[in-house]
């Protein structure tokens, strides 16, 4: 840099010379108008990072927290059969695990069916007259027998027997009248005339019903005292048509302690 | 040759310093005390290299407004602040000469110059006065630098170390060089 000015006895800056140089104020203001707006700023960076970072976790979590619950229902409700569940939740008044399930399907004892376990009182003909028949089905007690010898043979765990107690409970509590076993539907007429007569699963003895019968000219209604059909309904039954429907109504019942029950109404369609 | 007392501190005056620094990396206000301290000898180190008044005091704004922007990247090293200024300083002096803004002008003061040769080892006259200013003009930017600090403002070498960045004793041997450079030339003049 050879082009250079030379200057010989300048005079030198007096001391108002360099005080009107002087300006504190206007270098801060310059350093505020420089200095980077805080949105710029590397730990305002950070900051709006980490909390957005915990507020994405956090709804994540809270997502999940809510869609747990409806998992647990939906294995309740698809996975675990209804009256189990039932059962368990009576005994234990908790929800029924899903291993536990699994265990008493695989296990023989539910291979028992609801409709071997008899009322422990014969309250109805039904017992004695399915004894007799070639159809005999268990009673209660042998079918008990056949629960303990299962039990004991093939170590079936204790926690299962309060489940057994309450199904013979709920079998008792059957309400369900029917003819031949049938609840409704199609029936034909040697079911109809069958001498067992209107029945229940439960203990309960059938004391009255009426025959509802419908034509072309009207309604006609037959009432008997008893679970049987008495030979006016058979005669009046012959009468009807294949593919009509008879209706049962006023159907009551006794239980054991002597209160009298209605039950629900039968309604069949007549096959032959 | 005096020592300058504003730039050569104690270790209390550095320490106390250290804590107006401090104060100023927290608020951009508590760098006013050093800004009271150190604008006179900025600005005229500034004046002393550019010709015009005005020039001065924008090189010596831009100057503190820089250390002010910069000041949280400071680190102490057992040295006075105006040794960092000085760096600063220096910086914006030759920005401006590139960009034009001011010219390099170099300000010999007679009375200094007779120092310069005493140490040539010459006559003090007029004529080796006006020799010596046009030896000055031949010299590089570095030398003329080394007898601007040296002579004319009177540092003392530690001083000129920490501005130009090099050792005490390099500082030495470039003054020696330089005026052993100026003794050959005023020889072949």
């Amino acid at each position: 840099m050879k082009d250079r000015k030379i200057n010989v006895d300048r005079p030198q800056l007096t001391a108002e010379e360099i005080h009107q140089g002087k300006n504190f104020d206007a270098i801060v203001r310059n350093h505020q108008l420089m200095s980077k707006p805080f949105y710029k700023q590397t730990w305002f960076y950070g900051t709006t990072g980490l909390a957005s970072i915990g507020i994405i976790i956090g709804g994540m979590a809270l997502q999940s927290s809510n869609s747990e619950p409806m998992v647990k229902q939906e294995v309740q409700m698809t996975d675990v059969p209804p009256n189990l569940i039932a059962l368990h939740q009576e005994v234990n008044e908790k929800p029924v695990k899903e291993s536990t399930i699994t265990e008493e399907k695989e296990s023989k004892t539910i291979e028992i069916e609801p409709k071997n376990i008899q009322p422990i009182e014969e309250t109805t003909t039904l017992k004695s007259e399915k004894k007799n028949s070639q159809n005999t089905k268990p009673t209660l007690e042998e079918v008990e027998e056949d629960f303990e010898e299962i039990d004991e043979s093939d170590k079936i765990e204790k926690t299962e027997q309060p489940n057994i107690e309450e199904k013979k409970k709920n079998k008792a509590m059957d309400m369900f009248p029917r003819i031949s076993d049938k609840i409704g539907g199609a029936i034909t007429r040697n079911e109809l005339f069958d001498n067992k007569g209107i029945t229940t699963e439960g203990d309960i003895s059938i004391i009255h019903f009426e025959l509802h019968l419908i034509d072309g000219l009207g309604g006609k209604v037959y009432a008997q005292e008893g679970n049987t059909l008495n030979s006016e309904m058979k005669s009046a039954l012959d009468k009807v048509g294949q593919g009509e429907t008879i209706y049962f109504e006023n159907i009551r019942g006794k239980i054991k302690n002597g209160t009298e029950v209605r039950l629900n109404p039968l309604r069949y369609v007549l096959m032959n | 040759m005096s020592t300058n007392p504003i730039y050569h501190h104690t270790e209390d005056k550095l320490l106390k310093e250290l804590k107006w620094i401090k104060y100023a990396q927290e608020d951009p206000r508590g760098f006013e005390p050093l800004y009271n301290k150190y604008y006179e000898q900025i600005l005229r180190y500034i004046y002393q290299r550019v010709d015009d008044k005005e020039q001065a005091y924008d090189i010596a704004s831009q100057v503190f407004l820089k250390a002010l922007n910069n000041i949280h990247k400071y680190e102490y090293r057992g040295v006075p602040f105006a040794s960092w200024l000085y760096r600063i300083a220096k910086s914006e002096l030759y920005q401006s000469f590139r960009d034009k803004k001011a010219r390099r002008t170099v300000n010999v003061d007679t009375a200094r110059l007779s120092d310069v040769i005493d140490e040539m080892e010459e006559d003090t006259t007029d004529e080796t006065h006006k020799m010596l200013i046009k030896l000055i003009s031949k010299l590089k930017e570095e030398e003329v630098q080394m007898v601007e600090l040296r002579f004319f403002e009177k540092r003392s070498f530690k001083e000129i170390g920490e501005i130009l960045e090099i050792t005490e004793n390099n500082a030495k041997v470039k003054s020696h060089r330089v005026i052993n450079k100026m003794k050959k030339l005023f020889n072949q003049i």
